[in-house]
């Protein structure tokens, strides 16, 4: 399959993150994907769970506009939390329950495209959806979070949303100066939906954007196997994804 | 050449043209780099005032499906940022050589502009 031979040799699969500090989790993006940009290290399938502290991951497009900063300062000063990340859309929800997919992959020479890189990312997780029975597909749900044509959808509802980055040159094009892709998939495990609808709104509201999220639009994926969870906290629920999924992703790799 | 690659610009292998006009540069992404990209949804520029490296990233360009970097293809000073494209940046897709313009440099270093592609050394490049 052609968008196969974008999956570099090599590729290294970590579970890496700091549930204490988000914006130190944040920036172990850029940091792993320069080293691997500068050949330090492999190509990478980097597994880790959001931060402890609920709240939302924002775009410096959210931030930029209007009084996106203002909002964001105010929902801190609530208690929540709030993160500005580096790939594009809108807010998504995060916190304990939350556990995210990166591959940061070399930029190469070869012929690639964003959906190429979109369709190695979804591939493997819509295969591990169904090793739980679960069957899924990708396309856009209009008024969920994030909204993407490759986002991951179980029962019509998103479950996974996914982004992209592309660093040392336009996305889309061949590149031979140092830099790497940046493939990302984030899955709410166990959040609360009502909670994470009224964050990601009330974000926008303060914001000044029409912009919002419908809560019929998502599903979690405790909400879709609930006896996988029984008992369970946010946080173990999460750690139980992330502990399959770099067995999974080894295995795929 | 196509009116897709204007032959009185200069290119860079990283899809961005160069208007020149005395000292001055425009700089903007090309109609290949627009499409490759999708609708551009947020350019975030530098400010007016900010010195620009040949080769160094000045900028991030988002369309609905990834955030990628710009390249600056000369070195110099801004003097002027297209402010109009944080309300309607989908002009970068309507208009690459016209209203989706990004920046202008007062270039520091004029030489660096035979290091650029011309028209059809640019479909070259696209095409390969």
């Amino acid at each position: 399959m052609e968008d196969q031979q974008l999956w570099p040799d090599g590729v290294q699969v970590v579970w890496l993150d700091d549930v204490t500090d988000s914006q130190r989790n944040l920036d172990l993006e850029w940091q792993l994907g320069e080293a691997v940009a500068r050949g330090e290290r492999p190509p990478l399938i980097r597994v880790w769970r959001a931060a402890n502290r609920p709240g939302i991951g924002v775009t410096r497009r959210d931030v930029a506009a209007g009084q996106g900063e203002q909002a964001a300062a105010r929902l801190r000063q609530a208690g929540w939390d709030v993160v500005v990340r580096t790939t594009g859309g809108t807010a998504v929800p995060q916190g304990p329950g939350v556990v995210h997919v990166s591959y940061l992959f070399p930029r190469t020479e070869r012929r690639a495209t964003t959906d190429a890189y979109y369709r190695l990312l979804t591939r493997p997780l819509l295969a591990w959806l169904a090793q739980l029975g679960l069957a899924g597909d990708t396309g856009s749900v209009p008024g969920s979070y994030c909204d993407g044509t490759y986002n991951v959808l179980v029962g019509g509802r998103k479950l996974v949303g996914t982004a992209q980055a592309w660093r040392g040159g336009l996305a889309g094009t061949r590149s031979n100066r140092p830099g790497y892709v940046l493939a990302h998939a984030c899955m709410p495990v166990d959040v609360d939906v009502d909670w994470a609808t009224d964050l990601i709104n009330r974000f926008y509201a303060d914001s000044g954007s029409e912009y919002r999220v419908q809560r019929e639009t998502f599903t979690t994926l405790r909400q879709l196997a609930p006896e996988r969870f029984s008992g369970m906290t946010p946080a173990e629920c999460t750690a139980w994804v992330a502990e399959r999924w770099v067995e999974w992703y080894r295995r795929w790799a | 050449m196509s009116s897709n690659i204007p032959a009185d610009l200069k290119y860079s292998k990283e899809h961005e043209w160069v208007r020149v006009e005395g000292n001055r540069a425009t700089i903007g992404i090309t109609h290949f780099a627009q499409d490759e990209l999708g609708d551009i949804v947020f350019v975030e520029l530098p400010e007016t005032g900010q010195e620009l490296t040949a080769n160094s990233t000045f900028g991030t360009v988002e369309s609905v499906k990834t955030v990628s970097d710009l390249f600056a293809p000369v070195s110099g000073r801004i003097v002027e940022v297209n402010q109009a494209l944080a309300d309607a940046p989908e002009q970068v897709n309507q208009d690459p050589y016209g209203a989706g313009w990004m920046v202008v440099v007062e270039m520091s270093n004029p030489g660096e502009l035979d290091e650029l592609l011309d028209a059809a050394g640019y479909a070259q490049h696209t095409a390969e």
